[in-house]
C-alpha cells in the first residue's frame, strides 16, 4: 500500500531503508533508545506493521505497530489471555514536523494493521490532544490500564470501526473490576531502566 | 474569688479560660464530648467531665448535663466561652437558678440584645446611632419612597422577617423603587411568609469595627478601645486588628463613645461587644452587641495589656472594677489571624481529618491561643479553627511584618488549612495599607487566589527529606552517631545518584537526584512527569524533564535550600497522603505514589444511565417496573472488548429499558429511564 501526496510517499520499508529509518527515529528523539527500540522490534520479529515516509528519496519519517499483552493486573509478567496492537513509535524528522507527514504515516500504518487484523484493539501512549483524530479515546476509562501505571489520556485506545461491534463476545474483563493491564512487547525492555 | 469554675466549652477558648484561672488560683473544670475525649482543653483544666455524643445538640448545648456536672464536682461559677451556650439567656437563668454563677452579663441584657431590631430601638432610644431607616407599619409604594427620600440613596430593602440575604435589595435611584420593592415583597412572601419590608441606608465600602466594652453591671462602663474585623469570608472574620487603621481621631471619640453608651444604657456587666458599621468616613452605625467574650478579643488585651477573662472572672465574683478610663491606655498594634481547617480554593469550605503536624512561631514571635494539638482529628462537629495567631508590634506595619514571620512559622498538615491564603493577606499591599473592607477578599481575588505552583526550593526539600529518609532507613541503628555516618550514600568512583517518585501536578513523576562529584553539598535533579515520560519513549517526540541545582542542610524539620544563590528555610512534615513541604513563605503538597499501584479509572461513570462509549448491549439486568437499590447493575455494554456495567445512581425504580441484548449503542446514549426514590 502506497500512498502519494506531492511527492511524499507512504510505504513499508525494506532491508536497505533500516539506516535511514534509525536515523530519522534517532533524530526525532532526543535520545537514543528509541532507535535501539526498533533495532529490537526488527531483531525480534515483533513488528506487525511499520510504515516510513520519503520525500525526495529521503525518509522523514517512521510509524510502526508491535503486538501488546493483555493481562490481569498482578500477572503482568506471567500468563497473558489476549493480544492486542500497540502503535509506538512514530517519528519525524524534526526538520519536517508540523506539515501533517506524521499524521500520513500513522494513518497508513493503522490502515495496514486493522487489513490484517480487523478485530484487534490498538493502542498508543501519547498526546491525547494530537492521537484523537485518529481515532484513539482515553483507555483507562475503559478498564485499559498501561503497565507503566495511570498517566490519564495520555494512554489511548482504538477499534478498527466505531463503534465496534464485536460478532462474539469475547472480553477482556469488566471495567468494574478496573484491573486490566497492557504490556509493551519485550523490547520495550529497554526503556526499563527506569525506576519502579 | 471563686474556688472552681466549670469551663463549658472546647477548643482554644476552653484552654484560654482555663490559662487565666490556673494563674489565679481557680480550679477548673473542663467538659468534652466523645469526640473530645483527648482534647487539648481536657488537659488544660484540672478535672473533666464526659457530658455527651460528638453532636454539640447532645453534649456541649445539653444545659441539664452540665449543671449537673458543675454540682458532682463543686463548681461555683460557669464560664460559657463563646458561641455554644454564651448568649443563651436561658442557660444564664438555669446556672442562676442552680445557686451558681454565670460569667456573662445578665440573661436580661442577652435577651435584651438577642432580637437585633429591638436592640436597634433600644440603641436608638439611648441616642446611639444607627442606620437611617424606616421600619414603619405603613407598607405602601408611597411611603416607601418618601423614606428613601429621606434616608438617601443608594438604600437597602430587607424582609422585617428576612435573614440571609433572601428578600434584600440594593437601590440605587428612586426609580428603580417600585420593582425592587415588588419583588422583595413577593421574596419575602414567598421565602417568609411575610411580605413586610423595612428601608434602611446602604452603607458603601462598610468596615466592620467594634468596641470592647467592660461594664460593672451597676451602671460603670469602661472600653477597651476599638477593633477592626473588615476583612472577612463568608461573612466569618479572618483577620482582626486594634485599633482601626485609618481612622480620624474624632470619628474614633465618637465610635468610642457609642460603645460606652449603648452599655450603659443596659447597664452591662462584665466582657461585651457593639458592633458598628463604618462608613469609611465620617459616620459609624451601630449593628448589634455581642453579649460575650468574642473570639478577637486577644488583640484588645494586646494593646491594653489588660486580661479580660481576669476581668470576667473578677466582676462575676462581686469585686468592683478597679479602674476608671483614665487608667487604661493603649500602645502599638495588634493583629489576629485565625488559622482555620478549610479550603480556601472551594470557597472556604471546611475540611477534616487528622492534623498529622502542628507547630507554631516561638513566644516571642507570636501568642497562639489554640485548642488543638498534632494527632488529633478536626472532626465535623465543631467549629474548624485551629488556632489564632496574635501578633503585637509598635506600629501597624512592624505587626503585619512580624504577622508574616510568624504565618510562615505556622505549620498545619494532614488537612487542608488557610495558612497560605492568610500569608498573602498579610502581605497584601491594600492591607498593609489599611484599605479593608468587607469586600477586600473579592476585590483583591486575583491576587489572594494565584494559581498554584510549587517551586523548585519545595521540590528540593521533598528530596532532601527524602534522602534523609532513605539514609536513615539504610543506618544501622547502632551507627547512628558513628564515625561513618555522615559517609553514608557516599560511593568511591561513582557519584550517588538516588531515584524517587514523587507527586508533580498530581501526577506521577520519576526524580533523579545526582550527588554532585566535586562537591558533596550540592545536588543535581531531573524530573520528568509520567506522561512526559511516556510520550518521549512511545511515539511522541517532546520531552519536558525539569532540571536544577540546589544545596541542603539540616533536617527534615528544619531545613536550608539553596538554588542558585536564593536559600529558603523550612521544613517537610509527613501526612497521611503523603508530605507537606514549608518552604519560605509557601507551602504544598506532594502525595505519597505507589509507582506499582496506578490510579484507578474513575468508577463515577458508572453512576451514569447513559452509554460510556458506542458499542453492544449483552445483557438486561433488570426489567422496566423494577425496584433497584443503589449500584445494582442494570445493563451490561460491551465496547473495546470490555464490559460496563450500567448502575443505579441510586435507589428508584427503572422505568424504562430502552435497548434489547445484540442492540447496537451509540456513544452517550440514554440506556434506561430510571426514577429516584423520592
Amino acid at each position: 500500500m502506497t500512498a502519494t501526496v506531492a511527492s511524499l510517499i507512504v510505504r513499508p520499508p525494506d532491508r536497505g531503508d533500516r539506516a535511514g529509518v534509525l536515523d530519522v527515529v534517532a533524530a526525532a528523539f532526543e535520545s537514543s533508545q528509541e532507535a535501539r527500540l526498533v533495532e529490537r522490534l526488527w531483531a525480534d520479529g515483533s513488528i506487525v506493521t511499520e510504515r516510513l515516509a520519503e520525500e525526495s528519496a529521503r525518509i522523514v519519517a517512521y510509524a510502526a505497530i508491535s503486538p501488546v499483552t493483555i493481562s490481569r493486573a498482578g500477572d503482568e509478567r506471567g500468563h497473558h489471555f489476549a493480544t492486542e496492537l500497540g502503535l509506538a513509535p512514530v517519528a519525524v524528522s524534526p526538520r519536517q514536523q508540523n506539515r501533517r507527514i506524521g499524521a500520513k504515516v500513522v494513518n497508513a500504518t493503522i490502515d495496514a494493521a486493522f487489513q490484517q487484523h480487523p478485530e484487534r484493539l490498538l493502542f498508543v501512549l501519547g498526546d491525547h490532544a494530537y492521537y484523537r483524530r485518529f481515532g484513539f479515546i482515553p483507555a483507562e476509562p475503559m478498564g485499559y490500564r498501561w503497565e507503566g501505571g495511570s498517566v490519564g489520556d495520555a494512554f489511548q485506545v482504538r477499534a478498527r470501526t466505531s463503534p465496534m461491534a464485536p460478532r462474539a463476545p469475547r472480553t477482556h474483563g469488566s471495567t468494574e473490576l478496573n484491573q486490566t493491564v497492557v504490556r509493551y512487547c519485550d523490547a520495550f525492555g529497554i526503556f526499563d531502566e527506569e525506576p519502579t | 474569688m471563686f474556688k472552681k469554675i466549670l469551663i463549658a466549652n472546647r477548643g482554644e477558648i476552653a484552654v484560654r479560660v482555663a490559662r487565666t484561672a490556673r494563674s489565679m488560683g481557680v480550679r477548673t473544670v473542663a467538659v468534652f464530648s466523645d469526640a473530645d475525649a483527648g482534647a487539648p482543653h481536657v488537659a488544660a483544666c484540672d478535672e473533666a467531665v464526659r457530658i455527651g455524643p460528638a453532636p454539640a445538640r447532645d453534649s456541649y448545648l445539653r444545659q441539664d448535663i452540665i449543671l449537673s456536672a458543675a454540682a458532682a464536682t463543686g463548681a461555683e461559677a460557669i464560664h460559657p466561652g463563646y458561641g455554644f451556650l454564651s448568649e443563651n439567656a436561658e442557660f444564664a437563668d438555669a446556672v442562676a437558678a442552680a445557686g451558681l454563677t454565670f460569667i456573662g452579663p445578665t440573661a436580661e441584657t442577652i435577651r435584651a440584645m438577642g432580637s437585633k431590631s429591638a436592640a436597634k430601638d433600644l440603641m436608638e432610644a439611648a441616642g446611639v446611632p444607627t442606620t437611617p431607616g424606616y421600619q414603619g407599619a405603613d407598607q405602601s409604594l408611597n411611603t416607601f419612597a418618601r423614606e428613601a427620600e429621606r434616608i438617601g440613596y443608594p438604600v437597602l430593602l430587607k424582609a422585617t422577617a428576612g435573614g440571609g440575604g433572601k428578600g434584600m435589595r440594593r437601590v440605587d435611584a428612586s426609580e428603580d423603587l417600585a420593582d425592587a420593592v415588588a419583588s422583595a415583597q413577593r421574596e419575602g412572601a414567598s421565602s417568609f411568609g411575610d411580605d413586610r419590608l423595612l428601608v434602611e441606608k446602604y452603607i458603601e465600602t462598610a468596615r466592620h469595627v467594634e468596641v470592647q466594652i467592660f461594664g460593672d453591671g451597676k451602671g460603670e462602663v469602661v472600653h477597651f478601645f476599638e477593633r477592626d474585623c473588615s476583612v472577612q469570608r463568608r461573612h466569618q472574620k479572618i483577620i482582626e486588628e486594634a485599633p482601626a487603621p485609618n481612622m480620624p481621631a474624632d470619628v474614633r471619640a465618637r465610635l468610642l463613645a457609642a460603645g460606652v453608651q449603648a452599655g450603659k444604657a443596659v447597664d452591662y456587666r462584665g466582657a461585651g461587644t457593639v458592633e458598628f458599621l463604618y462608613d469609611g468616613g465620617e459616620n459609624v452605625y451601630f449593628m448589634e452587641m455581642n453579649t460575650r467574650l468574642q473570639v478577637e478579643h486577644p488583640v484588645s488585651e494586646m494593646i491594653t495589656g489588660v486580661d479580660l477573662v481576669e476581668w470576667q472572672l473578677r466582676v462575676a465574683a462581686g469585686e468592683p472594677l478597679w479602674f476608671s478610663q483614665e487608667n487604661i491606655s493603649e500602645f502599638g498594634h495588634a493583629i489576629e489571624a485565625r488559622i482555620y481547617a478549610e479550603k480556601p480554593d472551594a470557597d472556604f469550605a471546611p475540611s477534616i481529618g487528622r492534623v498529622a503536624h502542628l507547630s507554631f512561631p516561638p513566644p516571642d514571635v507570636a501568642r497562639i491561643d489554640s485548642g488543638v494539638r498534632a494527632g488529633q482529628e478536626v472532626t465535623p462537629y465543631y467549629d474548624p479553627m485551629i488556632a489564632k495567631v496574635i501578633v503585637h508590634a509598635g506600629d501597624r506595619e512592624a505587626a503585619f511584618a512580624r504577622l508574616s514571620t510568624a504565618l510562615e512559622a505556622t505549620r498545619v498538615a494532614g488537612l487542608e488549612t488557610n495558612t497560605d491564603f492568610l500569608r498573602r493577606l498579610a502581605a497584601h499591599p491594600a492591607m498593609v495599607a489599611g484599605d479593608v473592607s468587607t469586600r477586600f477578599i473579592d476585590e483583591h481575588r486575583d491576587y489572594l487566589f494565584p494559581a498554584e505552583t510549587v517551586s523548585d526550593h519545595a521540590r528540593a526539600a521533598l528530596l532532601f527529606a527524602l534522602e534523609c529518609e532513605a539514609r536513615a532507613a539504610a543506618r544501622p541503628a547502632h551507627a547512628a552517631d558513628g564515625p561513618w555516618a555522615s559517609l553514608m550514600g557516599f560511593r568511591l568512583n561513582k557519584p550517588a545518584k538516588a531515584v524517587y517518585w514523587l507527586d508533580e501536578g498530581g501526577e506521577p513523576a520519576i526524580a533523579r537526584v545526582l550527588t554532585d562529584p566535586d562537591d558533596p553539598a550540592l545536588r543535581h535533579a531531573e524530573i520528568e512527569t509520567q506522561t512526559a515520560a511516556a510520550l518521549r519513549r512511545k511515539g511522541d517526540v517532546q520531552s519536558d524533564i525539569r532540571t536544577f541545582s540546589f544545596r541542603a542542610e539540616g533536617t527534615p524539620d528544619a531545613l536550608s535550600i539553596e538554588i542558585d544563590g536564593l536559600a529558603r528555610k523550612g521544613a517537610v512534615a509527613e501526612t497521611t497522603e503523603g508530605w507537606r513541604v514549608f518552604i519560605g513563605e509557601a507551602s504544598a503538597d506532594f502525595r505519597r505514589l505507589d509507582p506499582l499501584s496506578g490510579a484507578g479509572a474513575d468508577g463515577s461513570a458508572a453512576g451514569s444511565l447513559k452509554a460510556p462509549m458506542p458499542g453492544v448491549v449483552t445483557a438486561l439486568k433488570v426489567e422496566a417496573g423494577a425496584r433497584v437499590a443503589a449500584g445494582d447493575t442494570l445493563i451490561v455494554m460491551e465496547a473495546m472488548k470490555m464490559e460496563h456495567a450500567i448502575k443505579a445512581p441510586g435507589a428508584g425504580r427503572v422505568t424504562g429499558v430502552r435497548f434489547a441484548v445484540g442492540d447496537q449503542v451509540g456513544d452517550g446514549a440514554l440506556m434506561v429511564d430510571f426514577e429516584p426514590e423520592a
